[in-house]
């Protein structure tokens, strides 16, 4: 007679796993980083590598504080897509209080507050990025020119100088090196009611949004299709949240093309792509059937339009999505799948 | 009738899991020795035990009855081969606890003498009560895993008219190749015992369904249907996706329909049997032979030499494996069926029963591990597999916290334990034994959700074995509870018992969990 160990079925080693799905989301952000990074100086490096490190620790110190293991939870990844993602919404060369203290609050209030991995209700890292919005206006405006456009920008040294001590060091004062992003420049412009034509004419534009931007955005375009492919994400919310922009901005662009953004900008400005592909599809916030993640993701896009258009901010992506966040158990409640043999 | 495409696929869900085919359909079928003792499970169907009707010290003949139905739902057992009966006694059946049953003890003598028990008849002049009678007489008892006594399966379909008989053979588990090999060496077997089921019902229609990649298979029965020559007769090639050889699945691939919820096939007029069902039905009227074996799939890299056995019900799976070679030095598991619903067993003393399509010997590190479960991340995947069309997250909620009314609403009772969601989930939560257990005791404390004649004496058969499971784990949840009392309060009943049961997973321990059935 021989002995066998048992468990319970099914026995099939499962082929996907969290840190797998972490892993392959990091690495399909790798080419866009490299982009952002050729265009506009290593501050996104600067500001992943402290968003990184202040992330993991305080991970830490939460998981030791209520008692959980260390190694899956920190070796999941999750923390570190939360860090990179928060990151890459912030200005190149933030000063690193900023990044700690948006990332802190990501984890410690956003994430654990909540109960940690998979209880979270809103997105950590757009939760975390809100935080520092509000309580650093002034700092969440100061954006890099692309390299190639400023002969008088940072260099390496300084963006890391200006990162560490907020200041760029060699007389380089903020003002006069940072510059707008293109949605934050329609914004004031429209306001000052320049036209959108004298507007694009700017040199900051390319061939339908920001320089450099237009690079990064096709690099992360990139990305989110592989990560489809891989089935690290689904579809539908992507899909949507483009859709969501897309629709009301071609619409406002039809009726007036002088005071609207085309099409072409929103998709490529700001954090359209980022929060299509790599945001809104945080799995933990955000609707779970098919078709809830359709609703969901329009409901990203539009809210985001409308903040462009209307809100007191350039960019909507974080607040379109922490609302939907808050709407996603009441479009689940509503979206139910037919059960099999049964009527709706 | 061999171009014609294979049927989409029309279920929700599914996987496209990796066959392992191959390992064992490369040879011819082979016949497993017979073993020193044979070791008969009074219990080797769904319903009561069997009664038997020999004394220790008896002599039987090969084909003589053992042990007689009791009831409705039971199922007779017969002597495989001539042997003296060495009595009753309590061994470990085929069930994940290692579980002891009461079993018929044979030994067999050697001459291999069968007597004429049950008289040959005419397949084409039987009414349905004298083919009833045959099949019960025979003991048949539906072989793709489940194990329903068969007539009484038929006779449910008495009262029905425009029935559709779907022979399944699509084997969708990987591993299991047991009704591919039999559709390949005994197609006419299969298909004169399907006429034998439709002429008796008067049934119009006959699908065949077998996956498109069964390419001997498929030969094989369409070589049959047409040297059969009857028009009923039709050819289905299916998509290969698992679970399509799920009753539920495989007729709403067959024809779009739904068997509604608390409804059985033959009440939207289908009817599945098993090709190897329908192999003995033939058998017993037509030579009067008794079920007394089947065809095993014996598999896996644990395996010496993987292939299909002839083997007498009542060989312990340890004798079997000599037969198939013997075991490879890193044989760690053993699988009663396939690899997604089967059952693990502590030991292979347990014996082969009907039900034992597959004995599946794995390595340790071909076998996903047991604790490394992470948080549910509602990514949605175990959604997106499930042929069901549940929310399985949902459901894993409820149950979690404690909800099994919550779950029971959640239409809990549709999950066909198939274990998709399981498989696809990043956080390796095992889910479908959450869904077995909450499933178990929703059936103990809701007996309205049983709505059909069968269902509900299935319903009763089951509670009495339920009962006792559950009694059991009580039990050992009493005694662990005991030895943690002094490092933690005790935890909520349910949410306890399904810790329980992880608990002992993750200890690997022998007396492992929940086990359900096959298929
Ligand atoms: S085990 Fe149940 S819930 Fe999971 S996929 Fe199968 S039917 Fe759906
Ligand atoms: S697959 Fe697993 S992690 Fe994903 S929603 Fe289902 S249960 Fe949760």
């Amino acid at each position: 007679m021989k002995r066998f160990d048992t468990s319970g079925a099914p026995y099939l080693q499962p082929k996907n796993s969290v840190s797998q799905m972490m892993t392959r989301l990091l690495l399909s952000l790798a080419p866009a980083a490299a982009a952002y990074t050729w265009f506009f100086g290593p501050g996104l490096l600067l500001n992943i590598l402290v968003a990184s490190i202040v992330g993991i620790l305080a991970e830490a110190a939460v998981l030791n504080l209520r008692k959980r293991p260390l190694r899956p939870y920190l070796g999941d990844g999750s923390v570190l897509v939360t860090a990179v993602l928060f990151a890459w919404c912030l200005p190149p060369a933030t000063p690193w209080w900023i990044t700690a203290t948006g990332m802190i609050f990501a984890v410690v209030f956003a994430k654990h507050l909540y109960g940690g991995l998979g209880h979270n209700p809103f997105n950590p890292a757009m939760a975390g990025y809100v935080l520092v919005l509000i309580s650093f206006p002034q700092e969440m405006t100061r954006w890099l020119p692309i390299t190639t456009l400023a002969s008088n920008g940072p260099d390496a040294l300084q963006t890391v100088w200006a990162t560490f001590t907020g200041q760029f060091g060699g007389g380089l004062q903020w003002d006069a090196v940072t510059m707008a992003t293109p949605l934050d420049y329609v914004k004031t412009e429209l306001a000052r009611l320049t036209t959108m034509p004298e507007i694009k004419s700017h040199v900051m534009f390319g061939d339908f949004a920001g320089r450099g931007y237009e690079w990064v955005g096709n690099f992360i375009a990139l990305g989110g299709a592989w990560m489809i492919y891989k089935n690290v994400i689904r579809w539908h919310i992507p899909v949507a949240v483009i859709l969501g922009v897309l629709i009301p901005a071609t619409l406002a662009y039809v009726v007036d093309p002088g005071s609207n953004g085309s099409p072409g900008l929103h998709l490529f400005s700001g954090a359209t792509l980022l929060g299509a592909f790599y945001i809104a599809t945080d799995p933990v916030s955000a609707a779970t059937s098919p078709r809830g993640r359709l609703i969901y993701g329009l409901g990203v896009g539009v809210i985001t339009f409308v903040v462009r258009k209307w809100g007191g901010y350039p960019d909507g992506i974080a607040f379109g999505v922490l609302l939907m966040n808050a709407a996603a158990p009441l479009i689940d409640h509503f979206t139910r799948p037919r059960v099999y043999g049964n009527e709706q | 009738m061999m171009n014609k495409s294979p049927r989409a696929k029309s279920f929700h869900g599914g996987l496209a899991l990796n066959g392992h085919k191959l390992e064992s359909t490369s040879g011819t079928l082979k016949t497993a020795a017979v073993p020193a003792q044979l070791i008969l499970p009074l219990t080797q169907h769904a319903g009561r035990a069997a009664v038997p009707v020999v004394n220790a010290g008896d002599r039987v003949l090969g084909h003589q009855e053992i042990a007689r139905p009791d009831g409705e739902v039971s199922c007779s057992l017969h002597a495989p081969t001539s042997a003296t009966v060495l009595g009753v006694q309590r061994l470990p059946i085929p069930h994940p606890s290692g579980l002891m049953g009461d079993c018929l003890v044979l030994q067999p003598d050697g001459k291999n003498e069968f007597g004429n028990f049950l008289p040959a008849m005419d397949p084409d002049h039987l009414d349905l009560p004298s083919l009833l009678t045959r099949v019960s007489d025979a003991g048949i008892a539906g072989l793709g895993g489940a194990t329903f006594p068969t007539a009484t399966k038929l006779a449910g379909a008495a009262a029905s008219t425009g029935i559709t008989l779907v022979i399944n053979g699509a084997e969708c588990e990987p591993y299991i190749t047991c009704d591919d090999m039999l559709m390949r060496e005994q197609a006419d077997q299969i298909l004169l015992g399907a006429k034998i089921v439709l002429d008796a019902l008067g049934a119009q229609r006959a699908l065949v369904a077998i996956e498109r990649d069964k390419l001997k298979a498929l030969e094989s029965m369409s070589a049959a249907i047409d040297r059969l020559g009857d028009p009923r007769f039709q050819l289905e090639k299916i998509f290969t996706i698992y679970p399509a050889g799920g009753e539920r699945q495989l007729i709403q691939v067959l024809s779009g329909k739904e068997v509604p919820a608390g409804k059985l096939p033959i009440d939207i007029g289908y009817l599945c049997q098993n090709v190897a069902t329908l192999a003995a039905i033939y058998r017993a009227v037509k030579d009067g032979h008794p079920l007394v074996s089947r065809i095993t799939t014996v598999t896996g890299s644990g395996i010496a030499e993987p292939g299909n056995y002839l083997t007498m019900l009542g060989t312990p799976l340890g004798a079997l494996a000599e037969s198939a070679g013997g075991y490879s030095p890193k044989a760690s598991r053993l699988i009663m069926g396939g690899p997604m619903m089967g059952i693990a067993l502590p030991s292979d003393e347990v014996p082969v029963v009907k039900a034992t399509n597959c004995m599946l010997v794995l390595q340790e590190d071909e076998v996903r591990a047991t604790g490394d479960q992470m948080p549910c991340i509602r990514c949605g995947e175990c959604e997106q597999a499930c042929p069901s069309q549940l929310q399985p997250q949902e459901l894993y909620w409820h149950i979690r916290g404690n909800d099994l009314a919550g779950a029971d609403e959640l239409n809990l009772s549709a999950c066909i334990e198939c274990g998709c969601c399981d498989f696809v989930c990043p956080s390796h939560i095992p889910l479908s034994q959450y869904y077995r257990f909450a499933k178990s005791q929703v059936r103990l404390l809701d007996a309205r959700r049983v709505q059909s004649d069968i269902a509900r004496q299935r319903f009763e058969d089951r509670k009495e074995r339920l009962d006792s499971e559950a009694a059991r784990r009580k039990q050992r949840l009493e005694e662990k509870r005991k030895k943690r009392a002094s490092q933690e309060k005790a935890p909520k009943a349910i949410k306890g018992e399904i810790d329980a049961i992880l608990a002992r997973s993750k200890a690997k321990q022998t007396d492992a969990d929940e086990g359900g059935e096959t298929q």
